[in-house]
């Protein structure tokens, strides 16, 4: 297993430096900057001397590396507009996306799985009609509309949720009421998808030999579908878990503008609506870094669950 | 060559037949393609039927509320909600067909390429789909927008130049599933061109689940071009594009619900046709298939 890991997290260095790439030639490669910032207005002087002051004159890989550099040493650079550091902004706001892209990562699991295993157990049923059928409602919803839908129907109708920001930590219940609409907004949606593969893969699972025996032998439903069918049925879902986690990430960009969230999805969208690179040079680099560390989780989850991965 | 046609050809119309009468039985997928009827007839004859101009201002109607003369009511403006989202239906469309054909076409050329000749070209290729895939799409396709400076051009290409890579990844597993089949030995050792092999024998061989996934990935790119749209950084207001229809009301959300409604809903029933006709494409092709995709 350890070996599995250490050769798992070695695979990631590269993929990391490619990002680091992507992600500067993001904002280098597709233009000016500074004469975007800018617009036309402004004489080519000042832009001029705006990009020596800020090193973009310099060659691209140079600028490159002494970006990197400064990432390797936590410094990412400071705000074109308000002079701010990066990575104090990035650090001030981190909490609140990752608290929101947990949670939201909970109900999702604790959504589907139960709803996937009852539709999968009484298919054809009227639970699982329904199941289904809300499941492609919610699979079809523009993530931000929904969250409208429930600004609309839970803070200004009943006004029993507050209709934005975030009020506190979780554990209080001003900062509880806050996370019950944004955690629902960014994890429902998957927790459709998730519910869809869950009841197909226990669906092959039920017809498997081993299922057959288990239950030949004389052991009760429950031991069959939660201990032999469920352990099976879940790897698919482990799978589909890692592919979703960027997903989880960008719906928390859109989450956090509908809501007002104080994250880093919200600074992104200001960022790149005013063309401050460097802020979005580092919170793209930072949910990158997130993408993959959720991901090699996910893959050391798969090995724990399934030992045949380890010894590939 | 010639003795086997009649052969091939009598087996893809009966093929095909299977496909249409699996298709007819999904009442779902039916349906499916009913909507997307619907909304592409919608998207022809929609404006000629729209009751208002989408962008005459009416001030003495200033956010009404749905009545029959304003179907859907109206906005902050005074502007009729239904001309709006009728006329809205053309751009989510042309974004979909446009985002799509771009996905498929780099998506297409790089898997193929990648699948077929294998070695460096291919661990080139799929390294770069992988750091792809670890920035979000969407946050990657928002800091292309954003760099090209927002339009509906530009939204179609930031959100194709994301959303290839599981496209390409599709076609690569096509492709190495069919690649040592006779079939393909047979023809490079007749001296066929690579090109000539890719095109007359990989490609027709693996159109079925490239339909699927095309059809299955308009639904993705409406939603996707929706929350640029949304964020501010693709259709520019006063285009009535959906995604801004519904970023408009936002603001007036505490007394006027009816802005951001309808264009969702106009949202939600365009995608879930072509969810129910992706996947009864899916399952009319080939019912294995649904594993895959």
């Amino acid at each position: 297993m350890l070996q599995y890991m250490v050769k798992r997290i070695l695979m990631v260095l590269p993929i990391i430096i490619g990002v680091t790439v992507i992600v500067f030639a993001l904002m280098h490669v597709t233009g000016d900057p500074i004469a975007l910032m800018f617009g036309s207005g402004v004489s080519s002087e000042m832009v001029a001397q705006r990009r020596t002051e800020l090193g973009l004159d310099r060659p691209l890989p140079q600028q490159y590396l002494s970006w990197l550099l400064g990432v390797l040493r936590g410094d990412m650079g400071r705000s074109i507009r308000t002079g701010d550091s990066v990575a104090n902004m990035i650090k001030t706001r981190i909490g609140a996306t990752l608290e929101l892209t947990i949670i939201a990562l909970f109900i999702t699991i604790a959504v589907s799985i139960p709803t996937g295993i009852i539709s999968a157990v009484k298919k054809y049923t009227v639970f699982d009609h329904l199941s289904r059928f809300f499941a492609m409602f919610w699979v079809s919803m523009p993530m931000f509309w929904l969250g409208l839908i429930l600004i609309l129907i839970f803070g200004v109708f009943f006004q029993w949720l507050p209709v934005s920001g975030r009020h506190g930590p979780i554990w209080t219940s001003a900062g509880f009421l806050s996370f019950i609409m944004p955690s629902l907004t960014l994890g429902l949606p998957p927790a459709a998808l998730f519910m869809r593969l869950i009841r197909s893969s226990m669906i092959d699972v039920f017809n498997e030999d081993y299922i057959r025996t288990a239950k030949s032998k004389g052991l009760s439903e429950n031991v069959v579908i939660y201990k032999h069918a469920l352990r099976n049925a879940i790897l698919p879902v482990v799978t589909l878990l890692g592919m979703r986690i960027p997903w989880l990430f960008g719906g928390s960009v859109i989450t956090e503008t509908v809501f007002s969230w104080p994250g880093m999805g919200r600074l992104l969208v200001d960022a790149i609506l005013k063309r401050d690179y460097p802020i979005v040079q580092g919170i793209v680099f930072i949910i990158a870094i997130l993408v993959i560390l959720f991901n090699l989780g996910v893959d050391i989850l798969y090995a724990y669950i399934d030992p045949r991965i380890r010894y590939d | 060559m010639a003795l086997e046609k009649p052969e091939e050809k009598g087996y893809s119309n009966s093929e095909f037949s299977k496909v249409v009468s699996r298709f007819k039985k999904n009442h779902l997928a039916v349906l499916g393609l009913i909507i997307v009827i619907i909304i592409i007839l919608g998207t022809i004859i929609g404006p000629y039927f729209s009751p208002h101009p989408p962008g005459k201002q009416n001030f003495d109607f200033l956010l009404a509320p749905p009545s029959t003369t304003y179907l859907m009511g109206t906005d902050s403006l005074g502007r009729d909600i239904f001309s709006r989202v009728l006329h809205g239906a053309q751009y989510t469309l042309l974004i979909g067909v446009g985002v799509v054909s771009l996905v498929a076409f780099i998506g297409t050329a790089l898997g193929l390429v990648a699948g077929f000749y294998g070695g460096k070209v291919d661990f080139v290729i799929m390294r770069f789909v992988d750091m792809l895939l670890s920035i979000p799409a969407l946050v990657l396709a928002l800091g292309i927008a954003g760099a090209l400076g927002g339009g509906l051009t530009n939204m179609i290409i930031a959100i194709g130049a994301v959303g290839w890579t599981q496209f390409a990844r599709l076609v690569r597993g096509e492709v190495l599933k069919i690649k040592n089949n006779d079939y393909i030995t047979a023809a490079k050792a007749l001296g066929g061109r690579n090109s000539r092999i890719i095109i007359r024998h990989i490609i027709p061989n693996i159109i079925a689940p490239m339909i699927v996934f095309t059809t299955l990935y308009i639904p993705s790119a409406i939603l996707w071009a929706a929350a640029l749209s949304f964020l501010g950084l693709g259709v520019q207001p006063p285009t009535p594009e959906w995604g801004a229809l519904i970023a408009e009301g936002r603001a007036f959300i505490h007394f006027a619900w009816w802005i951001s409604t309808f264009p969702g809903i106009a949202i939600m029933l365009t995608v879930l046709g072509f969810n129910f006709l992706g996947d009864g494409l899916r399952d009319a092709f080939d019912p294995k298939m649904s594993k895959e995709i």
